[in-house]
């Protein structure tokens, strides 16, 4: 062996510790199909919400009744908002098809699929055919006058084995699907673990929205991975809306 | 507005509203809501129906399905009823498709009547005449928390 060669594996071998103390990041890719049953949440998630947070207890298929939030504290312009919302205009051919933000969407009974890269994550929902990207690679935050959409803009970055989110630059829509709007100026953090085994994904999705509520909110959403599917098209078809008015 | 006495009065419809029903109804909502508007809003959760007849028209496209029906009961006189599905990405995966149902099919649909209390109703379930589930029924969940 040349004194060269030995030199470079000598190098090699020495930066092996380093390579080696890089933490490996779970891997949250695949198709996951939300937990329909009863589940607790992960403590390690429970923990990193802030005091004083309440917990929404919406998640999945259930929904609150007219008037009720889960005990989020509304503004005064926000209730009265909530009070003179009228959910027969949801039901029109204009707004039937029209897309929550993931405030909404993500906490829905609708699967989603994840495709992890270094830098990026991809997240796909099957409701409403949202997609959504996290910037992992030290991305600058956009500024407060560029465009706000229904999936915001999402800056994550990992916390040991912890992915977290924030996503900001969310266009206004519905929290909890009876006349409670967020505002454009909503931040949502949110925090993704997988279970030991690998088949759950369990996330917390918090809410801070000093515009629209007096208190911050949190929703836990729990998956299951399920091998051989993928997410399908929702392809909302506004045409259904006649349906209310037809006999 | 008394929705329970404005049901009863309707003809054409089987409407099940014992007491000890509204805890099952309760449970069960978490596989009703599979919805973009609210559930809670335009249906009632403590109520059930159930319309037996023969399906007009099936429509399966997103945000939801609906199957309208003319009911047969032959005790009163014929009335149509429109039953929304859950979203047809979610049917999909119980085995339903767009050809499930067919006009001229006998079915009978449960579900959760409309707070109108129009002619709408939300699917549970529906089951042809001969008492066979189209697709894959959902199972009663308890209240996910």
């Amino acid at each position: 062996m040349s004194l060269r060669r030995a030199a470079a594996l000598c190098g090699m071998l020495l930066c092996l510790p380093a390579l080696a103390a890089e933490p490996a990041h779970p891997d949250l890719s695949g198709f996951w199909m939300p937990v329909r049953e009863r589940f607790q949440p992960d403590p390690e998630l429970v923990r990193r919400v802030p005091a004083g947070t309440v917990e929404m207890k919406d998640t999945g298929a259930a929904e609150f009744g007219p008037m009720e939030f889960g005990g989020l504290k509304l503004k005064p312009a926000a209730l009265e908002a909530a009070r003179k919302w009228d959910p027969r205009q949801e039901m029109t051919v204009s707004n039937a098809c029209k897309a929550p933000s993931i405030v909404y969407a993500l906490q829905g009974p609708f699967p989603i699929e994840i495709f992890q890269g270094r830098d990026l994550i991809v997240q796909r929902l099957e409701y409403f055919d949202m997609a959504r990207v996290f910037l992992l690679d030290g991305h600058a935050p956009w500024p407060a006058d560029a465009p706000h959409t229904k999936s915001g803009f999402s800056l994550g970055h990992w916390e040991g084995d912890t992915l977290v989110v924030v996503t900001t630059h969310l266009k206004a829509a519905t929290v909890t699907n009876n006349g409670l709007e967020h505002s454009d100026d909503i931040k949502v953090t949110e925090r993704y673990r997988i279970s030991k085994d690998g088949r759950t994904l369990m996330a917390s999705q918090e809410y801070d929205d000093p515009a629209v509520l007096d208190n911050r909110g949190v929703r836990y959403i729990a998956w299951r991975k399920t091998a051989g599917d993928h997410v399908h098209a929702y392809d909302c078809d506004p045409s259904f809306a006649e349906n209310y008015a037809a006999p | 507005m008394n929705l329970e006495n404005s049901f009863r009065r309707k003809p054409g419809q089987r409407l099940i509203a014992h007491r000890y029903l509204l805890a099952a109804a309760a449970l069960l909502l978490a596989t009703a809501a599979f919805a973009h508007h609210s559930f809670a809003v335009f249906f009632d959760a403590d109520r059930s129906v159930t319309v037996r007849g023969t399906v007009t028209e099936f429509q399966f496209r997103n945000p939801h399905g609906l199957i309208r029906l003319k009911s047969t009961d032959k005790d009163v006189k014929e009335q149509t009823w429109k039953a929304e599905t859950n979203s047809p990405s979610i049917l999909e995966r119980r085995g339903w498709g767009k050809d499930s149902l067919k006009a001229g099919d006998e079915v009978i649909i449960d579900g959760w009547p409309a707070r109108d209390g129009s002619n709408y109703l939300r699917m549970r379930s529906v089951k042809r005449a001969d008492g066979t589930p189209v697709g894959v029924p959902f199972a009663p969940v308890e209240e996910q928390r």
